[in-house]
């Protein structure tokens, strides 16, 4: 709550595609709305608001009202590969966002937005300046997507309450591969993979269209996307549930009866080996793209392997899943089953080369699942923002404003960055009731509450690490 | 969007989301304009769907009408006592059986409702050709309005107070053109503002805050006015949250100028990597913009960025030569 | 990853001509192949089981001399099932006992699919135990790829089968 008006903080989470955002201490986002502006058109096409003079800036859409209007008004997509790709379209798209759907006052509101990994912190003055100038937020959080994700897993029974694990967010058009270690993202070892949900529905469609003639072309990736959000799983061995599929068609083999939406003819198709081939495309990309080929477990072993030797044992112990692409019955399972194969072959021949000499100590490999894992990112940002603590340790405006002052380059005042483990040991030290931590924390708590001014920077040193530096003004 | 909508979204989709899964576990906690706070929650045996509202003027409210118009709406919906934290609790039955949609759009109305009804209260007396003592509803922390009867109009008093001094400005001109805007349409009502001191309207009434981050917004409503009260009364109730609205979009109009003059003349990229060499510089940078004294190992290393740029062309825009042969040199 | 042959770890036991492995077939046809233990799953059984998961995959690194013939009869069944898309059971029969022994390339021919793959021949009698060991699999492989596409229905081919017949596996065809 806000210390002042006693309301929930406003958490958003601005994806590539969809944005999701709604109050903390849900357990859901309120809205999940594609990240999509309907702006006027530079066409001269009319529409109804346009003939009035004057209010151009305000005659827009956003999410599916956008998509909805994309006929009379250009179509944007604000952010590109997880930044934001223009900060115009984006400040329009808050604005709705805060004063259409929310419906809050943002100056009554403590807001937590997010950034990818690597974020410039170019791109993080920009956010704090458009919410601290336009929308007089009392109080902004900008936290790192992948360590909201690794905070959100606490919430399963497996997990152990630290920061250090590799976050495998997938989403709908790429996959990310986060090692983090104490809440820093390691940014050299950072994997991109280009197969996420899109390419699944690609994919059945495809199996689809090869073997069903009934499906009517315009409805085929409808289809293939409720295909693969209903019926998907991953399993163990395809050739074991080829054979399944084969000589039971009756229980594995599901016909669906449909209306065409314009005719309203019925039709009828038949989901079958693309409820497990659809899915398998993370761990044989091979069948459905000839461009990459490596499989899931291989690259987050790679990853793993590419991060300082001390924290590769706390990466392999929890590695957590994000992400609605995430979400097939036995992915982790799998993704566990296919590390561990090739962590304990790689043990096994290091101690053969050893000659028997080194006996390694077994590793661990666990893969978290848990129930909020689809909006994992903005349900850690929610969780986060609920705790009374979260109101100490942002970036308020004070501090904003006396950055402001003292930094000659008013066109551009730098943001106070917070490191992200400050707040984790907060959360930390509540949940646990570990007074182990209190040491830190005080040290912390003095380094925050007091009033000197320190410009706090993330600075990507030579071995890829990201360290804290703390100048003081 | 020029106006804002009168109801809360979140709500009607909790209330439609109930009919169509009643066996889930709900309880959401959000907030609508004016600090009012809203949960939503199943009861025990989910048998129920319980509203609850948390706002500063609900007493207010339901003293001037607010309790007759919520009870013909909701009717048994109103629960006797509000549950603990709330002001007023709505519970919908599971059972309910009539136009759902219908049922849901009445519930996200719930506030807008509650806040309409002294505006009604006051439409109507005028309607009957009677005078009502002056109204104050006290909703925000530092904010109330006033509700009056004067001959066939109504006058509202919005007490608006502003955190932020640029705002005020912003909002002079914006309720500037309010005031204009009578010259060219028929009809408006007729607006004045003030700052600091309350307008004649509210003398001799007590509490009335004053100060210089307070301005008074009066409207005069006329009997044409009225002839739709609804409306109006929807209309006049986020007069408030319109202001605030449209002072923030102003404020982005401008950033978004001010960015398109920055990205024209291309000295965004400059500016930002000359941000960047800040960041490496270990001397306060607190003598002049450029000056900073960037050791010239730092230069060597760091700032290949700068250099490219500086080599772009962009050199006689942003940095004079002196200057930029002491950075280099 | 591909599914490799069982018969990859032969120890020598079967008959090789050039890196061809001379594998037993459960069969009736003639042929230099030996003849397999009917309980156990032959070379024709494993290329059927493992059809449907390796027909997706682009790359196939051979792993050992079963693979070779794995990869043949891999291609052999996408060639059968595009011939019967639209036949009964018995016409299937037919057709495909007709391709099994029409002119087909061999090992050293310059329109032999898997060029590279396998050793040339180095003789007249090497080149003949092929083309008679294959045209033995091509046979048996026929037969019983129909037993199983209209196990269901012996008016129409398994459309669970004819999916896969577009898929060009490694990219090559016979």
């Amino acid at each position: 709550m806000n210390p002042v008006s006693g309301l929930p903080a406003v958490i958003i989470d601005n994806g590539t595609g969809y944005t999701k955002m709604g109050f903390a201490g849900n357990n859901d986002p309120n809205f999940i709305i594609p990240t999509a502006i309907a702006t006027q058109t530079s066409k001269g096409k009319q529409t109804a608001a346009s003939q009035k003079k004057g209010v151009e800036d305000l005659d827009f859409f956003i999410g599916d009202e956008a998509i909805a209007n994309s006929k009379t008004y250009d179509l944007n997509y604000p952010i590109r590969h997880g930044q934001i790709d223009n900060w115009t379209f984006m400040e329009q798209y808050w604005e709705q966002c805060i004063f259409k759907y929310l419906r809050c006052e943002p100056e009554d509101h403590y807001f937590l937005l997010t950034e990818p990994p690597l974020n410039a912190p170019e791109n993080r003055e920009f956010t704090a300046e458009i919410m601290f100038e336009t929308f007089n937020v009392p109080g902004l959080y900008i936290a790192v997507q992948a360590v909201l994700a690794l905070a959100a897993s606490w919430t399963s029974k497996n997990a152990t309450e630290n920061l250090t694990g590799t976050v495998i967010d997938s989403g709908d058009g790429v996959t990310h591969v986060i090692p983090v270690a104490e809440g820093y993202v390691i940014g050299s070892s950072i994997k991109h993979i280009p197969i996420a949900g899109k390419d699944i529905t690609g994919f059945i469609q495809q199996i689809m269209r090869e073997r069903e003639p009934g499906i009517p072309p315009s409805e085929a990736f409808e289809i293939a996307k409720r295909t693969k959000e209903q019926h998907c799983y991953v399993s163990p061995d395809i050739v074991k549930e080829f054979q399944k599929y084969d000589q039971q068609p009756e229980t594995w083999i599901k016909t669906v009866q449909q209306l065409e939406a314009v005719t309203k003819k019925p039709f009828s198709y038949d989901v079958g080996y693309e409820r497990f081939l659809g899915p398998e495309v993370f761990f044989n990309p091979e069948i459905a793209n000839s461009d990459f080929l490596t499989p899931l477990p291989k690259v987050v072993d790679d990853t793993i392997q590419s991060c300082p030797i001390d924290c590769r044992r706390g990466l392999y112990k929890n590695i957590v899943l994000s992400g609605g692409s995430t979400m097939f019955k036995d992915f982790g399972k799998r993704l566990q089953r296919d590390i561990k194969r090739s962590v304990d072959y790689r043990i096994k021949r290091s101690e053969e080369l050893s000659g028997g000499k080194y006996k390694a100590v077994p590793l661990t490999v666990q893969v978290i699942s848990h129930n909020m894992q689809r909006y994992a990112v903005w349900f850690g940002g929610s969780m986060l923002g609920s705790t009374p603590e979260f109101y100490n340790i942002q970036c308020c405006i004070w501090w904003y404003e006396l950055k402001s002052l003292f930094l000659p380059n008013i066109n551009n005042p730098q943001f106070i960055s917070t490191p992200t483990t400050t707040f984790v040991k907060y959360i930390n030290h509540q949940k646990t009731q570990n007074t182990n931590v209190t040491t830190n924390k005080k040290k912390d708590q003095k380094q925050y509450n007091s009033l000197e001014i320190y410009k706090l920077s993330y600075i990507d040193s030579n071995h890829g690490w990201l360290k804290r530096k703390k100048i003081k003004i | 969007m020029i106006l804002l909508e009168t109801g809360n979204r979140i709500l009607y989709e909790e209330v439609l989301s109930f009919f169509e899964n009643q066996a889930k576990k709900v309880d959401t906690v959000f907030a609508d304009f004016d600090g009012c706070k809203f949960n939503v929650k199943t009861n025990e045996d989910k048998s129920k769907l319980l509203v609850s509202i948390s706002f500063k003027a609900t007493a207010d409210l339901l003293k001037h009408g607010g309790s007759n118009l919520i009870k013909t709406i909701y009717g048994a919906m109103v629960q006797g006592s509000a549950e603990p934290g709330y002001d007023m609790t709505l519970a919908v039955p599971a059972t309910f059986n009539g136009n759902k949609t219908e049922l849901a759009t009445s519930i996200s109305l719930f506030k807008r409702n509650l806040v309409s009804a002294p505006f009604l209260m006051a439409f109507s007396a005028i309607e009957a050709k009677k005078t009502i003592d002056i109204i104050s509803v006290d909703y925000r922390s530092e904010e109330t309005f006033y509700i009056k009867t004067q001959g066939d109009n109504v006058i509202v008093v919005f007490d608006i107070h502003f955190k932020d001094a640029d705002d005020i400005i912003l909002s002079k001109i914006f309720l500037q053109s309010f005031v204009d805007a009578r010259k060219t349409l028929n009809n408006t009502p007729a607006i004045t503002f003030s700052q600091k001191d309350p307008p004649l309207e509210l003398k001799g009434v007590r509490g009335v805050r004053t100060g210089a981050a307070h301005g008074f917004v009066s409207f005069v409503l006329f009997p044409a006015h009225l002839k739709k009260p609804q409306e109006t009364a929807d209309l006049i109730q986020t007069f408030r949250d319109y202001l605030h609205y449209h002072i923030k979009c102003a404020k982005g109009y401008m950033h978004t100028s001010m960015r398109n003059r920055l990205m024209l003349s291309n000295v965004l990229s400059l500016v930002n990597s000359l941000n960047r060499i800040k960041i490496f510089s270990h001397t306060p940078p607190n003598q002049s913009c450029f000056s900073i004294a960037i050791p010239p190992k730092t230069i060597q290393k760091k700032s290949n960025l700068l250099l490219v740029h500086i080599n772009n062309k962009q050199k006689n825009k942003i940095i004079s030569q002196p200057l930029l042969n002491s950075l280099i040199g | 990853m591909v599914f490799h042959s069982s018969f990859n770890d032969d120890q020598g036991q079967y008959r090789l001509v050039g890196n061809w492995p001379l594998l037993p077939v459960k069969t009736t046809q003639k042929g230099p192949a030996p003849k397999g233990d009917p309980n156990q799953p032959d070379i024709i059984d494993e290329a059927l089981d493992l059809f449907k998961a390796n027909i997706l995959f682009r790359n196939f690194e051979v792993q050992g001399n079963g693979d070779r013939v794995l990869i043949y009869l891999t291609l052999y069944i996408t060639k059968c099932l595009l011939k019967i898309a639209t036949m009964n059971k018995a016409d299937a029969e037919k057709a495909l006992f007709l391709v099994a022994q029409e002119q087909f390339a061999v090992p050293g021919e310059q329109a032999f699919a898997l060029g590279g793959y396998v050793t040339i021949p180095n003789t007249r009698d090497a080149t003949d135990t092929i083309r008679q060991t294959l045209t033995q699999l091509r046979l048996e492989m026929g037969y019983r790829l129909c037993s199983r596409v209209y196990a269901l229905d012996a008016a129409r081919p398994n459309k669970w089968w004819l999916c896969f017949s577009k898929r060009k596996f490694l990219n090559k065809a016979l």
